[in-house]
């Protein structure tokens, strides 16, 4: 055996002493931090999974560029905490012409944009008419105003965007006239890409503009570094007051597991709860810091009720009775709890709950006698003589163990149900087909108006791929839906609303389920962030006002 | 020498063809619109028709292949940021009010451009006025994302360069220290304990998932050094390899073992050479013996697989940088081949084909630096 010669021994280890000597000042600096202390500087410090791809408003198409975007812009209207329509840069909710196609804007004075300059209402349809521009993704914000589809079409080959029915009347005082009355237009110029920006800053930036973006919201974007980190910096001139916390610096991390570690560590102040962890974190000396909101979304099984052949398709008797049995069989309450770890909540009707318009009538349950009852009524006692359907599911997420959940329930009273689970592609080719007699689907709030849900899913002009999947189709609902389009007295054409959304669910059109919550873990010096029903987990959210965020240190306890 | 590195330079022009031919080939090939997946799955066709249009994807494949290279002007229409910085400030302003106006004809058009040294095309029965401008990867142009708008592709992937090639330096630097050293420790002490049980971390360190590593050293590693978990703070030398030091050292272990591995072999076969045993004869020291006679001769295999670790870690890091939150060459590539941005995916494997050449060419050369036999240029 060959001894190792003396020197050499010593000379591999002075690479790993290297190696530790460099390492050492890191354990001094960082090495005992708690994972409860704030940032220094009171900064608020985000993750987000993914880089905003856009930041220009005419690009915003995706939840962390709305929430990144909500902090830099502002818009007409905005949101209170109920999430009712609310002046934002206008003084004032608009002033309705009597025909209801006319709305006349008021613009609060002495708002500036973040290179200093004034904001007017000439700036105001600049930014509208951009979004008519060929470069514009979302074309359907400014759709309804009158000569917008002229201008549309001019904007694809680099013509005038110019919009007839946008019109200053004053340095603060803007006219919008619509092709015809169209109420939840105010949803569309409250959403990030109907915001105010300059032009001379478009001008200066071109298509950087998405890259170095200038509004007059609360925050300026002071750096971003692509994939890496967006740093905003308070605005000292924001029109109500400049916001407590001097920033918000929010990292990109993509992977779930290094965001949660970073969290656990007290690198970041917030985290989304992702799918499964939500045990693991009730077991963990976080639980305090979970937050659990209720999401303007829901999730249900549709019929289609023009499927020839099928038992449960139609508006006859017997067919509406199949499906309140099978309504009355199923137990959202394992679903919700067992299944989906409390991150579900049963519904009780089509508006999800914090959605204006969400009733107070009480929560859909299992009833097994009365759906065994109205399954004899409807000519199948105990299921006899009942064709086996098909459900149709994408098999995303808990959706099969759910399907196999409801599965069980409905075997309970004799029906039989066959599972197909497909990926996300093939299943909604097959929906907008109109080819299932029975599917899963979710709806999330574009806007939090219960328009969106009535007219989107039950309107008879929408049956098939515009959202009608289930082919529903009732001319009293129809005409409730199209009044309340002509209706400006917001309390009337809620009641319109409501109206309908009984006379949809006499009919059964769907197995009603559940209703998401977004969870998150928020560090508990953070206080006054209060996300509603249509705030995303990423980005602190886009409703969320952040200027009232504090970050408020805990004095030490022993 | 230098006519063996000329040639070789020489070399890398066919290559960089084949590759971008082999990568625009798939690009045209693959599903993903890109005017559509710029302005969103809801978009109106005819915008997304304009947009395709004028960036030039509804052109023959090898026109767009031609002017991707540089050959061909490529033309930057009036509504375009790029358009002002080459036909000039004042006819932009000009050219983007004709445009605007109602009923501007198409002969109209024709006289603006004539004098202002601008084309017309049309598009849809409307005239469109554009510049034209040579530029192209020739010209070290590699275009805009077609999904981040504004952004160029040189800036995005230089970036994430910079990042990947200062993980990959820390990590081969460890790699080779930790391997060659592990290596010529179990050649010179073969089948002892330390044979053996460094052979085995080498086995360990192949087969373990790099991911998985790193989320074991996110957890376990830094929080008793107190380094940071993830992302990359550039603002000091220090601060630089606190936050790179675990990706770098968990890239590191896994390629060590390959490596170590490989010495290990490369060892064994030359100490039980008769030159060896004839420099212990002589009297040298068993460093001298060892150090410089047997590992001198046993480098070869060695700076191979080092270079081409390299060349992998350069490339190759996408788990780790998605783990320690790096924004590296790897996760940037892969991010747009998920957003289907195709000038990104095209430029991003030009670069890495280019840094692939670069660095065989590199190790071949050091052949010569390492065994003296090994000379470029005759034969």
């Amino acid at each position: 055996m060959r001894p190792i010669p003396r020197s050499l021994r010593f000379r591999a280890l002075l690479p790993l002493l290297g190696l530790v000597t460099v390492l050492l000042p890191g354990c001094t600096q960082g090495g005992l931090t708690s994972a409860n202390n704030p940032d220094p500087e009171g900064a608020v410090r985000l993750a987000l999974a993914t880089n905003p791809p856009d930041l220009d408003p005419i690009l915003i198409s995706d939840t962390t560029s709305s929430g990144v975007g909500s902090k830099l812009f502002n818009t007409l209207l905005g949101y209170d905490a109920e999430l009712n329509l609310v002046p934002e840069l206008a003084t004032a909710m608009p002033q309705v012409s009597d025909d209801g196609r006319t709305y006349t804007f008021e613009l609060r004075a002495g708002v500036k944009f973040h290179n200093g300059r004034e904001m007017t209402a000439e700036d105001f349809k600049y930014s509208l008419e951009r979004l008519a521009s060929g470069r514009s993704k979302r074309t359907n914000v400014v759709r309804p105003i009158l000569g917008a589809e002229k201008a549309i079409e001019a904007g694809r080959t680099a013509g005038s965007t110019a919009i007839e029915g946008i019109r200053v009347l004053g340095p603060l005082t803007l006219e919008i006239e619509l092709e015809k009355p169209y109420y939840p237009f105010l949803h569309l110029l409250s959403m990030e890409n109907a915001a105010v920006i300059p032009r001379e800053a478009v001008e200066a930036t071109g298509d950087g503009f998405s890259r170095q973006p200038v509004g007059t919201g609360p925050f300026v974007l002071s750096e971003w570094k692509e994939n890496e980190r967006l740093v905003l910096t308070a605005n000292p001139d924001y029109f109500e007051g400049a916001p407590t916390i001097p920033r918000i610096t929010m990292r990109v991390i993509k992977e779930a597991i290094t965001r949660n570690e970073e969290y656990k560590a007290g690198n970041i102040d917030m985290v989304d709860i992702t799918q499964g962890v939500l045990p693991q974190w009730r077991a963990s000396d976080h639980s305090d810091e979970i937050r659990l909101y209720d999401q303007a979304s829901i999730l249900y099984y549709g019929f289609n009720l023009e499927k020839e052949g099928s038992p449960y398709a139609g508006f006859g008797d017997k067919a509406r009775m199949l499906r309140e049995a099978i309504n009355r069989a199923v137990d959202r309450e394992f679903i919700c709890e067992r299944i989906v770890d409390g991150r579900h909540s049963p519904i009780n009707g089509i508006f999800p709950p914090g959605m204006p318009g969400h009733s107070d009538r009480a929560a859909f349950t299992q009833d097994v006698e009365r759906a065994k009852q109205l399954l004899a009524d409807a000519g199948y006692p105990g299921g006899e003589g009942l064709p086996p359907v098909d459900l149709w599911f994408n098999t995303q997420g808990d959706n099969g163990k759910i399907a196999a959940a409801i599965q069980n329930d409905l075997r309970a009273i004799g029906i039989e149900i066959v599972l197909k689970g497909l990926d996300w592609a093939a299943f909604i080719e097959a929906t907008d087909r109109g080819e299932p007699a029975f599917f899963r689907l979710g709806w999330v709030a574009d806007y939090p108006d219960p328009e969106n849900f009535l007219y989107f899913l039950f309107h008879s002009a929408n049956k098939g791929p515009n959202g009608n999947v289930s082919f529903y189709g009732n001319p009293e609902v129809d005409a409730l839906i199209d009044q309340s389009y002509l209706e400006t007295d917001a309390e009337k054409r809620l009641g319109l609303l409501r109206q309908a959304e009984e006379k949809i669910l006499a009919d059964w059109p769907w197995l009603f389920l559940t209703s998401a919550r977004e969870g998150m873990l928020v560090k508990p010096y953070i206080r006054n962030f209060n996300p509603t029903p249509i705030d995303d987990d990423s980005a602190g959210g886009s409703q969320v006002d952040w200027r009232e965020v504090r970050v408020v240190p805990e004095t030490a306890s022993e | 020498m230098l006519t063996y590195v000329l040639r070789r330079l020489l070399g890398v022009i066919p290559v960089v063809l084949l590759v971008t031919l082999i990568v625009f080939t798939m690009n045209a090939n693959i599903p993903g619109d890109p005017g559509r997946i710029r302005l969103g799955q809801r978009a109106d066709p005819a915008q997304v028709e304009a947009f395709n249009f004028k960036r030039g994807y509804l052109d023959p494949f090898l026109v767009q292949y031609v002017r991707y290279l540089g050959f061909a002007p490529s033309r930057i229409y009036a509504d375009h940021a790029t358009f002002d910085e080459v036909a000039g400030e004042e006819t932009a302003r000009e050219a983007q009010a004709l445009l605007s106006r109602d009923g501007v004809t198409l002969s109209e058009l024709e006289g603006f451009a004539e004098a202002h040294d601008l084309g017309v095309t049309e598009f849809r029965g409307r005239g469109l006025l554009y510049a034209s401008r040579f530029r192209g990867v020739l010209q070290g142009d590699l275009g805009e994302s077609d999904v981040k708008a504004g952004k160029r592709v040189g800036e995005l992937l230089g970036t994430s360069f910079l990042v990947t090639v200062r993980l990959a330096l820390g990590s081969i630097l460890i790699a080779m220290l930790l391997g060659v050293g592990a290596g010529i420790l179990s050649a010179v002490r073969s089948r002892t304990w330390i044979d053996y049980s460094s052979m085995v971390l080498a086995i360990i360190g192949v087969s373990m998932p790099v991911f998985w590593l790193g989320i074991l050293m996110i957890m376990f590693v830094a929080p008793p050094l107190g380094l940071p978990r993830s992302g990359l703070d550039d603002s000091s030398l220090l601060q630089t390899i606190r936050h790179l030091a675990l990706p770098c050292t968990a890239l590191g272990l896994i390629s060590s073992a390959t490596i170590a591995r490989l010495t290990r072999s490369a060892m064994l076969d030359v100490l039980s050479q008769d030159f060896v045993r004839t420099a212990k004869a002589k009297g040298l020291r068993p460093r001298v013996v060892i150090l410089r006679h047997a590992l001198r001769n046993a480098s070869i295999p060695i700076v191979t697989v080092v270079g081409n670790s390299f060349g992998y870690l350069l490339v190759g890091a996408v788990l780790t940088e998605s783990v320690f939150a790096l924004n590296g060459l790897g996760s940037q590539i892969v991010e747009s081949i998920v957003q289907r941005d195709k000038m990104v995916i095209t430029g991003g494997i030009l670069i890495m084909s280019l840094i692939f050449v670069s660095v065989n060419l590199l190790v071949d050369l050091s052949y010569g630096l390492f065994d003296p036999r090994v000379r470029h240029g005759r034969g």
